[in-house]
């Protein structure tokens, strides 16, 4: 493969990426069988498969060459969505991502589960109930249009005039001013077309010369023109193309095979206060296939009598995929019983790679153009016989779907609803943090002309020094902005996380049998696209957890006088520079009991220790700690809580736990919003500033030396509020030289990390600030107990502690017997947080 | 700057000159060379920041236009005596191979001597000597005038002991 084309892999990679996970959502939302998400779905199969047969992956393009046959029959509606189709299909999404992943030189996707899906899909395409669909074969390589729809079109022939047409024009058809997609849009106005084009001739990208044709196409033209109009509109292009046109009957004439739904989707006036939305539905849809949505306005009041919490809107929404009705119907599952939703499937979408022109790469932007009346019912996929229509359903006037497709067009974008596309642009993340970079360098610089400006104003003053502060104050203000501009570069909406979590509710809801409403909100909270990549698997374990050991099982919950329904909301919000996550189940609640006598099972208190409620729902957090009874297959996997307090706080998170039993539980993750920045507490300890994350710090308290505990001769224990915490003095730490300072107290900044406090005695607070963490590895190396460094405002440097490593190195500093009695004297105190040392 | 684009330059180099360059510093009495190529900028002594831990020839880190850079007194790490730092105590920065990546330092110096031109057979091996100054760091020796100019392998120099990198911490460079 040459390396010009490689280059393009990754970016077929992430879209295809991107198209599974529209996939996904939007089979998660199909019960309601929305027509354009099915379409969705259908769109985002085709994108991939076309995209993998292009850069050669086959094996991908062969399997997902199935799902869109299948999706295909979804929304022709010769299959009804069903569960099982849908969760067939979700596998098959898994599959494809599985198969991605090792075309990527990832490991070797499970053939087996490939296999096994594959084999299944191939038995659903019987499922449908045209008889044709059964026995067409499933082709094995990328051309495998032309095989599908073969058979098909037999039974197009004979009742209405078809035509088929091949149309090879020559290389330089466009360089005499033709443009072939305006004869397709001709020959649409003669009656229901079919495009394929043949990309079998399309040359290397390297090699391709934009200014030429290397498509061909065979169309296929129901319509009862007569020859003559058909070549009238070759006629000025036959002497620079190979045409042939003949009468279609009973012939092979290929057809593309791109099913799909048509979804009437009416909500009701109230659905918005129920917490639904019809655009994550759309959007869900979206991942479906691709779809096109035209929204309903005509029930739209007056401004001056709308109310904003309503819903007036409707939509009709096409859906091309291949997906089942059920995978449709799944989409407005939580909805159902709050809307009029029709699913009818139509067969005659029409595909064609008019921008495949000019976009050869990417060869497969789909046009479905269709301005004849929409095939519904029970035709083979790719009929393109519209004598077969069953209207089942009314549908919109094709004019405005083939408006909305050809809108389409232009962007080979799998976004759910035009409306939604924003204009973006792809940039490599390293280029990203190299400007965050010197932004940050440019916030130095300022800081400290900032600086130079004040001492200069104390030391003269006058008109010009004026105008010099009044600018430097200006600078500031500029800076300052173009630092949250920059910053707000990296963050993106949370959504991208929470996206994932109506799946796995879905699937683990389904293996609990329990019934629950996942409710959303806050979804468009910005977050650094660091941060929200390491937060999505601790995400996953919170929701499990609520699933699993917060929600009740339906019986349980009618017995307890709750509605059978369970709900875990997701809420996200900012607050005070960090973003705040509550997962709320309303289920039973934590066991305080159970949790007690599980941590003094495991010995992780002692039984003379009292301790409150939520002391002992913390406890969930400490490692070893499941009180699952029986391991689940979804959670008490040996994975617990500490481990998902450990990787909220290597991000500078938190995560705590607020529980009613009863009902309900929320666990509450706080993160800071970027990595790049940080509040820290400035501190001097000897002659250097050091910085504390300001997350970390739960307090600072001038000690006298009355609450602190000499053990072993030095002063390693404070008396703190009836616990014992132990101490760490960063100058012996850092072997400076000990303090002159002969005073009684000392003053200490109480840290906490994975829920142990330690008191680090420090000489003096100075402000806190914001700063710009530094990495030391660029040109040195990680050295153990510090985050890194940051540039203060006067060009020094000052280290920023890690307090996990600090209480690791400081509490491994002392000698093992001094750390044994420690913690005897320690546990047999009334510390309630034991120290393992 | 790839490769070939530096082959060219150093071979250009030669040609004009007919040998490599080399920056020479002091430290006591002795005079040292590196291969000025190598070496980014001189900087007079300013405070650095001290890092715990470290040993005692490291001096800490310093903020080169928002780069945190590492610096060592080369007096102390070739364990000779230590003297004050004054208005002629030079930081020079040089660029370190370190395989994986290349990383900028400071080394500390009484002052900065000469640049010398110096073709391939005025240099001589170096003899193996022990103690704290490895035969390793020298390329070779030359003789200037009277004096003998002792010529430093920079790589194995500032990747040697602590400040080699850590493997394990190196994964996210």
């Amino acid at each position: 493969m040459s390396i010009d084309l490689s280059q393009f892999i990754s970016t077929f990679l992430e879209e295809s990426y991107e198209g599974l996970e529209i996939m996904e959502s939007s089979l998660l939302d199909l019960d309601s069988a929305d027509e354009e998400t099915i379409n969705t779905i259908f769109r985002a199969a085709h994108s991939i498969k076309g995209g993998a047969g292009t850069f050669g992956f086959s094996e991908v393009a062969d399997f997902t060459h199935v799902v869109e046959t299948l999706l295909d029959e979804l929304r022709s509606g010769k299959q009804d969505i069903s569960p099982p189709l849908v969760n067939l299909l979700l596998e098959s999404v898994d599959c494809i991502k599985a198969l991605l992943e090792a075309a990527q030189d990832g490991p070797e996707a499970d053939a087996d589960v490939v296999s096994s899906v594959h084999t299944r899909l191939e038995q659903a395409l019987g499922g449908g109930n045209i008889e044709k669909c059964g026995s067409e074969p499933v082709p094995e390589n990328d051309a495998q249009e032309e095989a599908t729809t073969a058979v098909d079109n037999q039974s197009a022939a004979g009742r209405v005039g078809c035509w088929k047409i091949t149309f090879i024009p020559n290389e330089d058809l466009l360089q005499s001013g033709h443009e072939p997609s305006f004869m397709f849009e001709a020959l649409k106005d003669l009656g229901e077309l079919q495009i394929l084009p043949n990309k079998s001739t399309l040359p290397k990208f390297s090699k391709l010369n934009p200014e030429s044709i290397y498509l061909s196409w065979n169309l296929v033209l129901i319509s009862d023109c007569s020859a003559e109009d058909v070549s009238e509109i070759f006629e000025w292009v036959e002497d620079e193309c190979e045409l042939v046109i003949e009468r279609s009957v009973a012939d092979e004439s290929p057809a593309p095979v791109d099913p799909g739904w048509i979804i009437h989707f009416t909500p009701f006036e109230t659905l918005l206060e129920t917490g639904n939305e019809p655009s994550f539905m759309l959007e869900a849809l979206s991942d479906l296939g691709s779809v096109d949505v035209t929204a309903r306005i005509e029930n739209l009041p007056e401004l001056s009598t709308l109310d904003p919490e309503k819903l007036y809107l409707s939509w009709v929404v096409n859906l091309y995929s291949e997906c089942s009705e059920e995978d449709v119907r799944e989409v407005f599952e939580w909805v159902e019983d709050e809307c009029s939703l029709t699913v009818t499937a139509f067969d005659s979408s029409l595909k064609t790679d008019v921008s495949a022109v000019e976009k050869e790469v990417s060869a497969q932007a789909d046009v479905s153009a269709n301005t004849s009346a929409p095939q519904i019912g029970t035709i083979p996929v790719s009929d393109p016989e519209p004598s077969s229509d069953v209207a089942v359903e009314p549908i919109e006037p094709s004019i405005d779907r083939s408006k909305a497709k050809l809108e389409k067009t232009t962007s080979a974008s799998k976004k759910a609803k035009p409306a939604a596309e924003s204009s973006s642009i792809r940039v490599d993340t390293d280029k990203i943090d190299a400007l965050i970079n010197r932004v940050g360098e440019l916030v130095i610089t300022q800081a400290m002309l900032g600086q130079v400006g004040d001492e200069l104003a104390e030391i003269s003053a006058g008109s010009e020094v004026e105008r010099l502060q009044a600018g430097l104050d200006q600078l500031e203000r500029n800076t300052r902005d173009l630092q949250e501009d920059v910053m707000r570069v990296r963050m993106l909406p949370i959504s991208f996380v929470f996206n994932r979590f109506p799946r796995l509710v879905h699937d683990v809801s389904g293996k609990l049998g329990k019934k629950v409403e996942l409710v959303i909100t806050g979804e468009q909270t910005e977050i650094d696209k660091t941060v929200m990549e390491k937060i999505g698997d601790p995400m996953v374990h919170l929701i499990r957890n609520s699933l699993d050991h917060g929600l009740e099982t339906p019986e349980e919950r009618v017995a307890a006088g709750k509605p059978e329904m369970g709900k875990v909301e997701l809420d996200a919000y900012h607050q005070g520079g960090f973003i705040i996550i509550d997962i709320t189940d309303d289920g039973r609640g934590l066991n305080t009991e159970k949790i007690y006598q599980k941590a003094l099972d495991k010995g992780l208190i002692t039984a003379d220790q009292v301790l409150t409620d939520s002391e002992i729902n913390e406890l969930v957090f400490k490692p070893g700690f499941s009180t699952a009874d029986a391991v689940s297959d979804l959670s008490g996997r040996g994975v617990g809580m500490d481990v998902v307090r450990r990787n909220i706080e290597s991000l500078g998170g938190h995560v705590s736990v607020r529980s009613e039993p009863g009902h309900g539980s929320t666990f509450s993750v706080s993160l800071p919003l970027t990595l790049a920045i940080l509040d820290g507490q400035l501190v001097r300890i000897h002659n250097e500033t050091y910085i504390i994350p300001l997350i970390a710090i739960v307090e600072t308290i001038l000690a006298d030396s009355n609450s602190v505990s000499p053990i072993a001769g030095e002063n390693k224990l404070l008396h703190f509020r009836d616990e014992y915490i132990p101490l760490i003095n960063l100058r012996s730490l850092f072997k400076l030289p000990k303090s002159e300072d002969k005073t009684e107290s000392s003053l200490i900044a109480i840290v906490e990390n994975s829920g142990q406090k330690v008191g680090l005695v420090v000489d003096e607070l100075f402000g806190q600030q914001q700063v710009v963490i530094k990495s030391l590895e660029v040109n040195f190396k990680r050295i153990e107990g510090f985050a890194g460094a940051t540039i203060l405002g006067d060009g020094s440097v000052a280290l920023i502690l890690d307090v996990a490593g600090l209480m690791k190195r400081g509490l491994n500093f002392e000698s093992a017997a001094t750390a044994k009695k420690r913690n005897e004297i320690f546990r047999n105190s009334v510390g309630q947080h034991g120290v393992v040392a | 700057m790839t490769d070939t684009e530096w082959q060219q330059q150093s071979d250009m180099l030669e040609q004009k000159t007919d040998g490599q360059q080399y920056l020479s510093f002091l430290l006591d009495d002795e005079e040292y060379g590196v291969d000025i190529l190598r070496v980014q900028e001189l900087r007079g002594w300013t405070p650095v920041t001290y890092v715990p831990d470290m040993p005692n020839y490291l001096k800490g880190v310093l903020n080169l236009r928002g780069a945190i850079i590492p610096v060592v007194d080369l007096r102390e790490r070739f364990g000779l005596e230590k003297i004050g730092y004054g208005p002629t105590t030079v930081v020079i920065v040089i660029k370190v191979d370190s395989g994986s990546c290349e990383r900028v330092m400071g080394i500390i110096v009484d002052a900065v001597a000469e640049t010398y031109t110096l073709s391939a057979d005025e240099i001589q091996p170096a003899p193996q000597i022990g103690g704290v100054i490895n035969s390793e760091f020298i390329t070779g020796l030359v003789a200037q005038e009277d004096k003998m100019i002792v010529l430093m392998d920079i790589d194995e120099l500032m990747n040697s002991d602590e400040l080699a990198i850590d493997q394990l911490a190196n994964t996210e460079v």
